[in-house]
């Protein structure tokens, strides 16, 4: 499964994004600092910053992963390099896995940064466990990465990623459920909810609010998370990593 | 007082670039008019809805033109039109007015939608009537695009802008208030957001929506934010593109340049380094009007940055160009120079046609001298195709068109033949010499050694020095060579 070639594209990708220490910088203290902006806005109502907190210490790695996901492919494709990679005998699941773990490194040190300050010096007080959150916090850095690949899709260029962000990202926000939950708002908009990826991560973060243990809902919405990562890096290798192009 | 021509040339020109992509599209009208329908029925009453609504509408353009204007001075920079721009006799000033009528002007459409739907639709009750409203959402979105044209300057390439602008945007946008109430934040917090430019336009917003017709707090906030305006623009003016000479105490010493020039351009021991690595060790030359001047060396040789100091885009650390008598990159000369860069540079989301009359409008010509440039260039059959779906050798044309059309007595060709055929080559060199012919001073760079021989005088540069600067003819003759081609190898090789 995990072969040389995806090791080997995995080193290359780390290469160049170690390379680019400021965009690295961003990458491991933006949700560390998010979280601490987030317990300032909420430092008067402890009982919303366990539950703010929460959520955004297992789902804001998504944001940065992402982001750097898309840009590092859509530089791959702009100069050519992974029309290139694709003539070599290196696979599909080569080149997906090569990315995966490449981001998996940084990623790790983003997230026990991140759950180090939440559990202790900010006092996120939930029952699940902090370890528990990590891992969450670890595959959503994955759909992250997955839907990076997938957007790709929609834009020629850097330029057009940027809008393409701001376009998905901000209304998906809304109605993920992350401001209010889908069961407090109008019909339509707790329908729509359905679609939204983040959807399920909230409501998986939710459940390890008030119980120490994945409960059903929780095992549930976690599938429905995998499952969308599963089929984003399955839509993702028939369209971006498709070799031949027009 | 700004001349309005070249802003308005240009604004032109950044309102096609905005609203031709469909992408840009949906974010500049679509998706802020679904978030604020979204933000209303999150609340099951429009009550509720009010605080961020209000919010909303001011921070959606300075936003969203924040985000255009800096991603796309950054692609400018990339695909080298920012500096072309500024080689034409259009100045910063003109450049950064232009994006900033252009944010205008397309945050008033996207409050045509946002604005409407959030009182019809969505029942937004403020104590400002709308179309104060509705006017304060222009001022958001100069707000924002002057902070967008700042930190275009910080990052180097769209991927850096791409990860900066969001580490810039996510702690003003939850600080600002539309997340969560700024009365309910820590002191701390309070304090940090004091410092931050959106704070101000908050504010505003707040007032507006508190007040009638925002009262004494809007004016406070409206001075904060005009004085943010106001800075930001400054910085703008003196970050937006490259152009610089390191020593301007010259510009001021030379004459008005008269009409007798002798040479065309004249070169003294000018030193450039680039990454602490010297690229032009010393060159002194000067080149003679009316002739053609083949610069010819090995890749990497400073060919392209030998050009850019006589655009005056390049930053030089010693020395001297004199272009037509004036220092190179000063003001009056952007008329008389025309540049074809190396890759060569033309708004990929533009037509042909639509380039070239923009670059026409910039150096006050109009329909009619752009339609004869593009034919100068060969590009008649391609003038309506978008420049990013051309070939490399079409899009060459379609910048040297571009370069063509301001008339310019000198013309800088950074290797304007790569990629022609056979035909076509034959057929631009002939106006090339119609061109020198004229009157007009060609500079030329190339590899093609039979292009060299149509040249009056060839300069050969090695590392960074000149190493022959004569006919073609003596050059061979010196070198002792048969053709051409082996007295180039054999000068390039020798010592």
């Amino acid at each position: 499964m995990v072969s040389r070639k995806s090791l080997l594209i995995a080193g290359r990708v780390f290469k160049e994004l170690r390379r680019d220490y400021r965009t690295m910088f961003l990458f491991i203290l933006s949700p560390t600092f998010v979280l601490i902006l987030l317990k300032g806005m909420m430092g008067h109502s402890p009982a919303d910053f366990n539950h703010f907190g929460l959520i955004v210490t297992g789902l804001f790695p998504t944001a940065p992963a992402f982001l750097f996901s898309a840009f590092v492919v859509t530089r791959d494709h702009n100069v050519r390099t992974l029309e290139h990679l694709l003539t070599t005998p290196a696979s599909r699941l080569d080149v997906i896995l090569g990315y995966v773990i490449a981001f998996i490194l940084p990623a790790l040190v983003q997230i026990s940064l991140m759950l180090s300050v939440a559990f202790g010096f900010l006092g996120l007080h939930v029952s699940g466990k902090w370890w528990e959150v990590g891992l969450i916090a670890i595959v959503t850095c994955i759909l992250g990465l997955a839907i990076g690949l997938v957007v790709k899709n929609f834009a020629r260029n850097e330029f057009q990623l940027t809008k393409i962000l701001a376009m998905i990202g901000v209304p998906h926000l809304m109605i993920s459920g992350f401001f209010r939950p889908p069961s407090l708002m109008v019909g339509w908009m707790a329908f729509l909810s359905h679609f939204a990826p983040w959807r399920y991560g909230v409501e998986l973060l939710d459940q390890f609010e008030h119980h120490a243990w994945p409960t059903a809902t929780a095992w549930f919405n976690f599938g429905v998370i995998v499952f969308i990562v599963v089929l984003l890096f399955g839509v993702s290798s028939v369209t971006v990593l498709n070799r031949r192009t027009a | 007082m700004i001349r309005l021509r070249l802003p308005l040339a240009i604004a032109h020109r950044v309102l096609i670039d905005f609203f031709r992509d469909r992408r840009s599209r949906v974010v500049l009208i679509v998706t802020p008019g679904i978030l604020i329908i979204l933000g209303r029925y999150m609340y099951s009453s429009p009550a509720a809805f009010d605080r961020t609504g209000g919010l909303m509408l001011g921070v959606f353009p300075a936003l969203s033109m924040f985000l255009t204007g800096s991603t796309a001075l950054v692609h400018e920079r990339g695909e080298g039109t920012l500096e072309k721009v500024l080689t034409t006799p259009a100045s910063r000033k003109d450049l950064v007015a232009g994006y900033v009528i252009a944010a205008a002007v397309a945050s008033l459409a996207q409050a045509a939608v946002t604005v409407t739907l959030a009182y019809e639709v969505c029942q937004l009750t403020t104590q400002t009537p709308a179309w104060l409203i509705y006017l304060l959402t222009a001022l958001c979105g100069i707000f924002g695009m002057s902070l967008g044209i700042c930190a275009s300057a910080v990052s180097k390439n769209e991927g850096e802008a791409e990860m900066f602008l969001p580490g810039a945007m996510v702690p003003q946008l939850l600080l600002c208030g539309v997340f969560w109430p700024v009365s309910r934040m820590d002191t701390w917090v309070h304090w940090l957001a004091d410092f931050l430019p959106i704070t101000a336009l908050a504010n505003t917003m707040t007032a507006a929506r508190l007040h009638f017709y925002g009262g004494i707090s809007m004016v406070y906030s409206l001075i904060a934010m005009a004085g943010i305006i106001v800075i930001s623009l400054t910085v703008a003016v003196r970050v937006v593109g490259t152009r610089a000479v390191t020593d301007l105490s010259f510009r001021t010493s030379i004459p008005r340049g008269n009409e007798m020039f002798s040479p065309a351009i004249e070169i003294r021991d000018l030193v450039v380094h680039r990454g602490g690595r010297p690229i032009i060790n010393g060159v002194s030359v000067s080149v003679e009007v009316g002739a053609i001047t083949g610069l010819l060396g090995p890749s990497g040789s400073g060919k392209t940055t030998l050009m850019r100091c006589i655009m005056g885009v390049q930053r030089i650390r010693s020395g001297e160009v004199i272009v037509l008598g004036r220092p190179a990159g000063t003001a009056p000369l952007r008329r008389e120079v025309g540049y074809l860069s190396q890759p060569p540079s033309a708004y990929a989301e533009l037509t042909v046609e639509e380039n070239v009359r923009h670059f026409a409008a910039l150096y006050g010509y109009g329909k009619k001298e752009a339609g004869a440039a593009i034919d100068d260039a060969g590009l008649a059959d391609l003038r309506k195709q978008y420049v990013r779906t051309l070939s490399s050798g079409q899009r060459t044309r379609a910048a040297l068109a571009c370069a063509l059309v301001g008339r310019p007595r000198v013309l800088i060709l950074d290797e304007p033949t790569v990629g022609q055929d056979p035909v076509l080559r034959r057929e631009l060199w002939q106006q090339f010499r119609c061109l020198a012919d004229s009157g007009v001073t060609i500079l030329i760079s190339s590899h093609v050694m039979e292009e060299a021989a149509r040249c009056d005088r060839i300069l050969l540069i090695r590392g960074g020095t000149v190493i022959a600067h004569d006919a073609p003819d003596l050059i061979q003759a010196a070198a002792g060579a048969e053709g051409l081609e082996e007295a180039f190898v054999s000068l390039v090789e020798a010592d």
